[in-house]
């Protein structure tokens, strides 16, 4: 039998895109209370776990701040009702009101059928944390989210799609696409050409170098998809005369642990540290991805050895900033005269406060922008976030649902060009674009400061 | 000592201490978790003043219930500053700069409100599906403290709160000074003192380590 075969086997029908080796039905809530003791004796999420769990006032604030709630109107959507699932649970195991008081404090003996909900409830979030932005009690309920899948994983509850991309990233080949090194190689040869061939420059992505400055790595899906992106970024580090190397061992930045599982993303967050490490580069910089920056400047000093910690981790897009701010890069806009909206990946504006550097540089680099309203802070999740664009069998729940808000918004801007700096963004944008025959273009922020980036006296 | 007595004259350190030691203690508790992952949300407020700025706000206008919430942002918001008010107007009552009768008021408007948002708990279906017995009874429980507290500051009831409160503070509180009225109303009010820093009202505690421990981590 075949290890794919075996794998369909082992999946529950009712959970035909998120049960992998699943437990059987009858061991899963010794299981799961096992899990929940063990994430709270882990200590990292003890507070906010305490704080979020145990004083939610019950509001429902939330819930006009969730995109999918707003969509649906189902009451399962609602935030704090997600939440409460496994505050319950907490609650009833975890707390002396909650043995002492059950029901009466809102705590309740865990069953199979709650699993159930959980694994429904937890993958309808995209982890967004637009919730936690106007909630009175600052409690962020994709934390919760995250916690609850990271205990579902544990009884096999995780979407195929993310678990074989993270086998195939942790296994020899190194990244989630399972792209040979010496394809890898080739395609880097082929953005050198492509750089060549359009610029008349020779703009080298230069490989291995030891002592480098910076250390890139961009979703390895760049690489399959995105092009104009790698081509801008390249552009940007040769025009400010940064000392850049990418590594063609480990060059995957995407860390999918974040969306399931903390063992896996320890994994792969030192993997890239250490790739980093062995070359001696003191900076590593992040392509176009929010949950891989998110991901790195979060758990690197929770998760990341010791000797690793050191390391400063940056966005692609802060680093090109800076070099914009030093005058290093000079921007042509006739080049990008479409007008241009600007989406906030969640975990780069939300996650990681980078709201303003990408503004500015489209600002110089574009003759027209426009703000998507609401925007920064307030800005909705384009309804792939979490990871749920990565699991093929919920696109059109991501197209009628998640992604409705974004739709409404980005046809309200009028703009002929949407730009995502983020990898997983993109992915959803396009086929929200393509879902609801929206008159206009996906693009990378880097594929317009490459078309727009002056060179040598070239532009 | 009859239980008027030890209700009037020795419960009320107990529940003051009770109230005090609680909420010392879950402070201290969150306080000396070890660390914990980074989780900040973006914007973090600049700075202290930023910050305190941004605090203040929230607590004295519940600005995000109002933009997002506005039928729970009138009994909420109402009945927070209701109690805050009630403490306040009550202190100056005491010091005698200020009359009982604003500190009726407040508490009419905290039972008012506390009875609008179990109704609004009950009425409205999404409300309904996330409230637990916990959050009503913690509604009708501050309620019932206030209604208890206006009926036994009304003008007709014999006896003198005042006298009483400032013997208290003084250490000497004279019992005998109180009505039948007074006593459930100091046994309630002292109940509720104990409850308020184990129930999950201790937000005004929480409050404090998910802004600035968590959401306004420093990079």
């Amino acid at each position: 039998m075949t290890k794919e075969s075996e794998q369909s086997k082992s999946t529950d029908p009712k959970y035909p895109y998120r049960s992998e080796k699943l437990l059987p039905r009858e061991e899963r809530v010794v299981r799961f209370l096992e899990t929940l003791q063990e994430v709270l004796g882990a200590k990292i999420y003890n507070l906010p776990l305490e704080t979020y769990l145990g004083t939610c006032a019950k509001c429902n604030n939330c819930a006009e701040q969730c995109q999918v709630y707003q969509a649906s109107r189902d009451p399962h959507d609602l935030p704090a009702w997600r939440s409460d699932l496994l505050r319950k649970v907490y609650k009833k195991y975890f707390t002396t009101s909650g043995k002492l008081f059950g029901g009466l404090v809102g705590a309740k003996a865990l069953t199979e059928e709650d699993i159930d909900n959980m694994v429904d409830a937890f993958y309808r979030c995209t982890m967004c944390r637009r919730c936690g932005v106007n909630c009175p009690l600052a409690v962020d309920n994709a934390l919760i989210t995250r916690i609850g899948r990271v205990i579902l994983e544990r009884l096999g509850f995780v979407p195929s799609n993310m678990t074989v991309s993270t086998r195939a990233q942790l296994g020899e080949i190194g990244n989630t696409s399972a792209i040979p090194k010496a394809a890898f190689i080739d395609t880097l040869d082929f953005l050198e050409e492509e750089l060549r061939d359009e610029t008349g420059i020779a703009i080298p992505i230069p490989r291995d170098v030891e002592g480098a400055q910076f250390f890139f790595a961009a979703p390895v899906s760049d690489y399959i998809m995105e092009a104009d992106t790698l081509l801008g970024i390249a552009k940007t580090f040769h025009a400010a005369g940064a000392n850049w190397t990418v590594s063609t061992e480990n060059f995957d930045a995407i860390n999918y642990g974040l969306f399931y599982s903390d063992a896996d993303l320890e994994k792969i967050l030192n993997r890239l540290l250490e790739a980093a490490h062995s070359l001696k580069c003191k900076t590593i910089v992040i392509g176009e991805c929010g949950h891989s920056t998110k991901t790195a400047l979060l758990f690197q000093k929770v998760f990341g050895l010791s000797e690793y910690r050191g390391m400063e981790i940056k966005s692609v897009i802060e680093v090109s900033h800076r070099f914009f701010a030093e005058g290093k890069l000079m921007f042509d806009p006739t080049k990008n005269p479409e007008t241009v909206t600007y989406h906030d990946p969640c975990n780069l504006g939300r996650g990681s406060g980078i709201y303003e550097q990408p503004r500015e540089l489209l600002k110089a680099a574009v003759m027209h922008f426009v703000e998507m309203t609401p925007n920064r802070k307030m800005n909705y999740c384009c309804g792939g976030g979490g990871g749920l664009v990565v699991v093929e069998d919920l696109h059109d729940w991501r197209m009628s649902t998640a992604g409705l808000k974004k739709v409404e918004q980005l046809r309200a801007t009028g703009a002929k060009l949407v730009c995502a700096p983020c990898a997983n963004c993109k992915k959803q944008l396009r086929e929200l674009i393509q879902a609801h025959k929206l008159d206009m273009q996906l693009v990378g922020l880097h594929d317009l400061l490459g078309k727009a980036i002056v060179l040598s006296g070239k532009t | 000592m009859t239980g008027s007595e030890f209700i009037a004259g020795i419960f009320p350190y107990i529940a003051v201490a009770l109230c005090l030691l609680s909420t010392a203690w879950r402070f201290v508790r969150w306080l000396s978790l070890p660390p914990h992952v980074k989780w900040t949300l973006y914007p973090v407020p600049e700075g202290i003043a930023g910050q305190l700025k941004y605090m203040l706000k929230e607590m004295f206008t519940f600005e995000t219930l109002y933009k997002f919430n506005r039928r729970l942002w009138f009994g909420s918001f109402s009945m927070h500053m209701a109690m805050v008010g009630a403490a306040l107007f009550f202190i100056l009552y005491l010091g005698g700069w200020s009359t009982i009768f604003v500190v009726q008021l407040c508490l009419l408007v905290l039972v008012i409100a506390a009875i609008y948002i179990i109704g609004l708990r009950i009425y409205d279906k999404n409300l309904r599906l996330l409230s637990n017995f916990e959050e009503l009874f913690n509604l009708a429980f501050l309620g019932g403290v206030a209604a208890l507290g206006f009926a036994a500051s009304a003008p007709h009831v014999p006896g003198s709160l005042r006298l009483y409160f400032l013997g208290l503070i003084e250490l000497h509180p004279n019992t005998s000074v109180l009505s039948t009225v007074h006593i459930l109303a100091v046994f309630l009010g002292g109940l509720f003192l104990i409850y308020l820093p184990l129930s999950k009202m201790i937000h005004y505690v929480s409050k404090y380590f998910t802004y600035h421990h968590i959401n306004w981590q420093k990079k």
